[in-house]
């Protein structure tokens, strides 16, 4: 449209799989509430899943929000559960597909993509979005604490608590050992508190 | 330039602990978001994700904004004024009419049966979308849940573990042993089940980190009130 009428374009973009399609999927439908217009990008697989399971539900319609796909660079026996394949595929795939996206937006007759509302997971396309002139909001589906842990990674090398390639020498030298005896504290510990989450970030 | 101490990988590092921000909970190098993956490469590489993702969001993003809400972390957020909150998503009963891209098949007896369980004592353990565990974590964590003595219902995907070293024989006599209190399901309902009063400390929030967990803590902090992840 691009009239000053038009729902203002808002692109959502989460990581591909199931728990980040979820909140940004219930953000997506408080921004059409609030009067945007969404574009909801998925790459082919989840796409095809999240139709196929909107048809089983008895073709529930999602108002407002525009399912599109785009592939996510494997091919199609590639084992996805793989994260460091998948992840770089999908590196290598999805930013140029959402610039492509963004471009045929702004074609006469569609409405200009004014924001990314892309999870943080997928901020491998922001510098795609942001050199077009779309502003990025960035969705972190965890905590703040979380990701505030991963802005903080490079202090916490230099302090050094980790290497760089985020280790710590508990974790080389034990492993597991290490990993389960933090864990069954954490279980009985939280089994114990009264208010745990005000004391766990994660 | 500022130049960064020599880093050998291996080598010891500090072993106390930190707090990321004041306020914070101190943490342990182990306790990182990164520590949880089955493997020593897979760590690698969620670190490397995690922190390569926080970089670009921070140089590309406008602004950052969180599925969480000020007073379940108001340290974090205090010391990150930059991220916003604007969680748990799915507070609103309404949303629960919507359609949200679900697609794994939920596990609604998960549901019946935390009706059944009395009010605030199930523990809720699940890892998100992604999260693997060897053999030996997944046996650590079901000796452990099952040494909490508490009712606990626990989602366990089908690809869940690595390596394929996990005794089936071994985990179904697990199951039959924490019959009476324990479930394992494979997907469960990431809206419904944070609601239930069943689940331990479940008051009137929920929590949003049900969605996150690339960390045991994370999904163990499920349990209370708001919900990956």
């Amino acid at each position: 449209m691009g009239s000053a009428t038009a729902a203002p374009h808002v692109m959502v973009l989460p990581f591909p799989v199931q728990g980040h399609v979820t909140p940004l999927m219930e953000l997506s439908h408080r921004l059409v509430e609030r009067g945007f217009q969404v574009t909801f990008v998925s790459t082919e697989l989840i796409h095809a899943l999240m139709i196929e399971a909107l048809q089983a539900a008895g073709g529930k319609k999602l108002e407002g929000i525009r399912l599109v796909s785009v592939p996510d660079g494997l091919a199609d026996g590639d084992d996805r559960r793989d994260l460091g394949r998948f992840v770089e595929g999908v590196s290598r795939c999805v930013p140029g597909c959402l610039e492509r996206l963004i471009r045929e937006a702004e074609a006469p007759g569609r409405a200009t993509v004014k924001w990314l509302v892309g999870d943080v997971t997928m901020a491998m396309c922001f510098e795609a979005a942001s050199k077009l002139g779309v502003r990025v909001a960035g969705f972190s589906p965890a905590s703040a604490a979380c990701f505030g842990t991963a802005v903080k990674a490079p202090q916490l090398i230099e302090d050094g608590f980790i290497d760089d390639k985020g280790m710590d020498y508990c974790v080389f030298e034990y492993n597991t050992c290490c990993f389960n005896s933090s864990l069954m504290i954490d279980v009985l510990a939280l089994t114990l508190m009264p208010e745990p989450c005000s004391q766990l970030p994660w | 330039m500022k130049t960064h101490p020599a880093v050998n990988a291996g080598s010891p590092k500090r072993h106390d602990s930190f707090e990321v921000a004041p306020g914070m909970p101190k943490l342990c190098p182990s306790q990182m978001p990164w520590s949880i993956d089955g493997t020593q490469e897979g760590r690698e590489l969620v670190y490397q994700l995690l922190s390569g993702n926080a970089e670009k969001t921070n140089r590309f993003a406008d602004v950052v904004v969180c599925n969480s809400f000020l007073d379940a972390e108001a340290a974090a957020f205090s010391h990150f004024p930059s991220v916003l909150p604007i969680g748990p998503l799915f507070a609103d009963d309404g949303e629960l009419s919507k359609p949200v891209g679900q697609f794994w098949p939920e596990d609604e007896a998960s549901l019946r049966w935390l009706d059944s369980q009395p009010g605030r004592s199930v523990v809720y353990v699940a890892f998100g979308s992604l999260a693997m565990l060897d053999q030996r974590q997944v046996e650590e964590l079901a000796l452990g849940l099952e040494l909490t003595g508490r009712p606990f219902l626990w989602v366990v995907r089908p690809d869940f573990t690595t390596g394929g070293g996990l005794s089936k024989a071994w985990f179904d006599e697990f199951e039959g042993r924490v019959a009476a209190r324990g479930m394992v399901v494979s997907w469960c309902s990431q809206q419904k089940v944070p609601k239930q009063p069943a689940l331990y400390l479940n008051s009137t929030h929920h929590t949003y980190f049900m969605y996150s967990s690339w960390m045991m803590i994370v999904a163990l902090t499920f349990v209370f009130r708001f919900n990956c992840l």
